[in-house]
């Protein structure tokens, strides 16, 4: 029995002193893909944050692949932001965001190898973005922009993907590719964590639900049960859908 | 061609600086640009100043004493940033406002500080780099360019998204902290040429420029190194035969070049436009979320585009 690639144990995080997530228990193991759900400031994007070390832990334990967290197993996590831009005002072509996520599990003061650059080219593919591999960051649409941020985190070729809302803001015909992409990715044996309002297309591929309600973990358990199913009631893709006729946007052009 | 500059030593050594920090400091102002913190090299100036101040007073090479202050400043601005609070904005305007009060303060007390002397430090002079000074800058120069050429990757993934790189497992506050000592240096490096108050101009204005012409992060950077060493060069030269104040000079032309550049780039996109009044050819693809807003127009969806529309028509943007 392998270790889980995720354990917390009465973990609290917050920001200067206020908790805002409160005494959480959590594991998910491998190959598993748990989706995080919840309303609007019930926690679920601070505990991510604390989970990756993006905010400080206040108290409890948080164990990756057996141990305890540290930057040498956080190099094997693969993490993709809530927000669709980058911010930074320098230009920055897609590759060279991209090659960022290989960044951390380098030795400084030493260059890109080959392995490197084919991991690179291999995240590139996998989100359909290599003939915009040399255009600058800036000029790709939000979808394409996301994509891109999904590549960097894939680069890294980590063990567990931990995306934040990944489909908020994409329209249906790209979130059912999305959500292929990530079928493809579970059969390949990658461990998912996503947060999310709703599972939409990714229903079928979901093993387990989490709950947040007011910082505390809710519920834990299949999707099928009604307190996952009363968090979930806005499949995404219907969602996408009503918000895209609203606003009259038309559909981005598919990916590929 | 009048070669004559070259025959003064005072002009070789000026040269010798002017090259030295017009290559250093861009390297380092593309990651502050990138963090959009163009404006903390200002206050590590100031911080400086009081260093310079110490030197004066003390009869020590003002260059060591600025060096020890301005790494020291930086050290608390980044503990003072690291922690966050809200008061951290008040606590570093009063750090800056003692820095300069300070050092005009020591040097005033100095028996041979006057006026003129903290002028040439804070607008810099060409007349007043020693040789000593030129070894010390090379020196610097070299440790600066060894950080952000030879940690380009790892401090260009921390400035460009810091949460990514705290969750991807990179050291983000001994980067930080790195950086912030890496732009003290260059103050120090900067205080002959271009002066304490005007150095970081020279970290930023040439990196403003390269944005305009590159698409790359890499591009923007060795744009700006370039441009860098051109103005701080030419800067002096002129102030040479101008007898202006070298900083003041030197600023100036990199200011005219973000202007010409300016000019240049949507001079360019005018005669795209004017060639196809109908189009308006970006590499830009609108869509929901792409940043610009969206207006629903009849049975499409216009995006203001700076002052005007734009509405999708096969392979381009017609003007509505």
């Amino acid at each position: 029995m392998t270790a889980p690639v995720l354990d917390l144990s009465g973990v609290s995080v917050g920001y200067l002193d206020t908790p805002v997530v409160q005494q959480v228990d959590l594991r998910v193991d491998r190959g598993e893909l748990v989706v995080l759900l919840g309303e609007n400031g019930s926690g679920k994007s601070t505990l991510v944050k604390g989970i990756l070390g993006i905010a400080s832990t206040m108290s409890g334990d948080v164990r990756l692949f057996g141990r305890p967290a540290s930057a040498a197993e956080r190099h094997r996590i693969g993490y993709v932001p809530q927000r669709t831009t980058v911010a930074g005002g320098v230009p920055t072509t897609v590759r060279e965001v991209v090659a960022s996520g290989r960044v951390a599990g380098r030795r400084w003061f030493t260059r890109a190898g080959a392995t490197d650059r084919s991991a690179v080219d291999a995240a590139l593919d996998a989100v359909r973005l290599t003939d915009r591999a040399a255009d600058p960051l800036a000029t790709l649409s939000g979808g394409q922009q996301r994509r891109a941020l999904i590549a960097r985190a894939l680069a890294a070729e980590p063990e567990l993907l931990v995306m934040d809302e990944p489909m908020a803001g994409v329209d249906s015909a790209n979130v059912d590719l999305l959500a292929e992409a990530i079928g493809g990715w579970k059969r390949q044996g990658l461990t998912l964590l996503i947060v999310a309002h709703g599972t939409g297309p990714l229903r079928p591929l979901v093993d387990r639900a989490v709950v947040m309600h007011r910082g505390h973990v809710q519920y834990d358990g299949p999707l099928a049960d009604p307190i996952a199913a009363e968090h979930d009631e806005y499949p995404l893709d219907d969602h996408a859908e009503a918000a895209r006729r609203r606003l009259a946007v038309p559909e981005e052009p598919r990916w590929g | 061609m009048d070669l004559s500059i070259l025959d003064y030593s005072f002009m070789q050594r000026a040269l010798l600086a002017a090259l030295l920090v017009g290559i250093a400091a861009p390297s380092v102002g593309v990651y502050l640009v990138q963090r959009r913190l163009a404006l903390i090299g200002d206050g590590m100036g100031h911080i400086a100043l009081t260093g310079v101040a110490v030197g004066i007073l003390t009869g020590t090479a003002p260059v060591f004493t600025a060096l020890l202050a301005a790494v020291a400043g930086a050290v608390v601005i980044e503990l003072v940033r690291l922690r966050g609070r809200t008061s951290g904005d008040i606590a570093l305007a009063i750090l800056f406002y003692g820095g300069i009060a300070g050092g005009v303060v020591l040097v005033g007390l100095s028996p041979d500080g006057s006026a003129a002397n903290l002028n040439t430090f804070l607008f810099g002079s060409i007349t007043t780099t020693t040789s000593q000074d030129v070894v010390v800058f090379a020196l610097l120069t070299v440790a600066v360019l060894a950080v952000t050429i030879g940690l380009s990757p790892q401090l260009f993934t921390a400035s460009n998204d810091e949460d990514f790189a705290l969750a991807a497992g990179l050291p983000v506050a001994r980067l930080n902290l790195l950086l912030a000592v890496v732009v003290a240096t260059t103050t120090v490096l900067s205080m002959r040429v271009v002066g304490l108050l005007l150095f970081s101009a020279l970290m930023i204005v040439p990196t403003a420029t390269a944005q305009l012409l590159a698409r790359s992060f890499r591009g923007t950077l060795a744009a700006a190194m370039g441009l860098g060493v051109v103005v701080a060069v030419a800067g002096v030269v002129v102030s040479f035969y101008a007898n202006t104040p070298s900083g003041g000079t030197i600023v100036l032309l990199a200011i005219a070049m973000f202007a010409v550049a300016v000019a240049g780039t949507s001079a360019r996109r005018r005669w795209a436009r004017r060639r196809d009044p109908e189009a308006e050819d970006h590499p830009h693809e609108h869509g929901p979320g792409c940043g610009h807003e969206a207006v629903p127009h009849e049975d499409h969806t216009d995006y203001l585009h700076d002052d005007h529309r734009h509405a999708a028509h096969g392979a381009h943007y017609d003007e509505h």
